[in-house]
């Protein structure tokens, strides 16, 4: 029962992976209340990566749950959602920015997720012309009524995770987002750990 | 500032163009229930674009309303939607592309929103550009409360208009949605008019 790949994820910074066609990525939220924004290219094209405006249209749903195939900007199925504690997920705000944080905080040099992402995929040494919109995981972007949304902390709890099945080869980026200025993180950034394994891991 | 113009856009195709800051185009459905998917992009940065994500978080809705402005990937608004007398749009949902089609078991090449853009980007100067979610104007997103969607015919008439500015230089792109397979442009693709001033 071969793992392959098992890293704990800073709050607010960022890593890569890869994974076969078949493993298992398991993502945990070690200390609760944490959203990771997380992006895959197909490993054979990196023109082909997860897409949520591609996933909402094949799901005619603006929400992923267990089961779901998650498909690319060229609408073939990349990973499948087999296990998810936590079933709150976001596929409709950006990854926080340079931007997000110099003009509308105040903040400039914030760490971000955009940065974050684009640190992970440069770690596995493939070149991307352009970083794709995330899946923000236990990201809480709850449609409030009347088209407007809120945002919120996670309810995800301490070792609270998601499976996704690698469908074919992938690679990608995970960032436990730096956000500290507002809700969307408890604002206090936690540690994720990324696993990729053959088989389910009760990590 | 630019002279007036006007754009025929043929059922099933697109155009591309640029605009001053301060330019309104006004798009207009000529015989119903004809969607148009809307792209932009600062004039002096391609890489700078109308991005569905960042207005959404801008203005903290799925959908951006009459007096609104479309943010872009660096956060600046773009474009402002000036009049909207029929607000059923989608802002939800990537443009169709050959894949679509593919998928909806067209056989051989079948016109995409995501191919007009491409060709009339090529076209007027501007070589390869990504294709982001657009803004589909009028195509018809019903959004149930469980998260479900279906898109449903558009809800003009003939002579429905929307009327937008520019809030930056930009490169617009628009295109006749080519869909006759599902219910998006009520069946039967038909031309749009743009006038820009």
């Amino acid at each position: 029962m071969a793992i392959h790949h098992d890293a704990t994820v800073p709050g607010g910074f960022g890593g890569g992976w890869s994974a076969d066609a078949g493993q298992l990525i398991t993502i945990v939220d070690l200390e609760g209340q944490q959203a990771g924004d997380f992006v895959a290219f197909a490993s054979a094209d990196p023109t082909e990566w997860l897409s949520p405006p591609h996933c909402r249209e094949a799901l005619r749903s603006i929400f992923v749950r267990r089961g779901d195939r998650l498909v690319s900007n060229k609408r073939r199925p990349l990973l499948e959602i087999v296990a998810d504690d936590v079933g709150i997920h976001d596929g409709t705000i950006p990854a926080c920015d340079p931007t997000r944080y110099s003009v509308e905080f105040g903040v400039p040099g914030h760490r971000n997720c955009l940065d974050n992402l684009w640190g992970g995929v440069r770690d596995r040494g493939v070149a991307i012309a352009a970083m794709p919109e995330p899946l923000n995981l236990f990201q809480n972007t709850p449609v409030v009524g009347d088209g407007r949304i809120g945002l919120t902390d996670p309810t995800s709890r301490p070792g609270d995770r998601i499976v996704l099945r690698a469908l074919v080869d992938l690679f990608g980026a995970l960032s436990p987002c730096p956000q500290d200025i507002i809700p969307g993180n408890g604002l206090l950034p936690t540690p994720m750990r990324l696993v990729v394994s053959d088989r389910p891991r009760h990590v | 500032m630019s002279e007036p113009r006007e754009f025929h856009v043929p059922a099933r195709s697109g155009v591309a163009f640029r605009v001053d800051a301060g330019a309104i185009i006004e798009i207009v459905d000529l015989q119903g229930q004809q969607p148009a998917d809307f792209w932009a992009y600062y004039e002096n940065d391609l890489s700078e674009y109308l991005s569905a994500p960042h207005t959404r978080i801008g203005l903290m809705k799925l959908m951006p309303a009459e007096g609104d402005a479309f943010l872009t990937n660096h956060r600046r608004p773009i474009i402002r939607i000036v009049e909207d007398p029929v607000p059923v749009h989608d802002f939800l949902s990537a443009s169709c592309d050959p894949w679509r089609y593919e998928e909806l078991g067209q056989r051989g090449w079948h016109a995409s929103c995501q191919e007009n853009l491409e060709l009339a980007m090529k076209r007027a100067g501007y070589g390869q550009v990504v294709c982001p979610q657009p803004f589909n104007i009028w195509t018809n997103f019903h959004l149930n409360p469980d998260g479900t969607f279906e898109i449903r015919r558009p809800a003009t008439s003939a002579g429905d208009r929307i009327v937008l500015r520019a809030e930056m230089p930009a490169v617009i792109a628009i295109s006749a949605c080519p869909q006759d397979i599902t219910l998006t442009a009520g069946l039967d693709p038909t031309d749009l008019l743009v006038r820009v001033d």
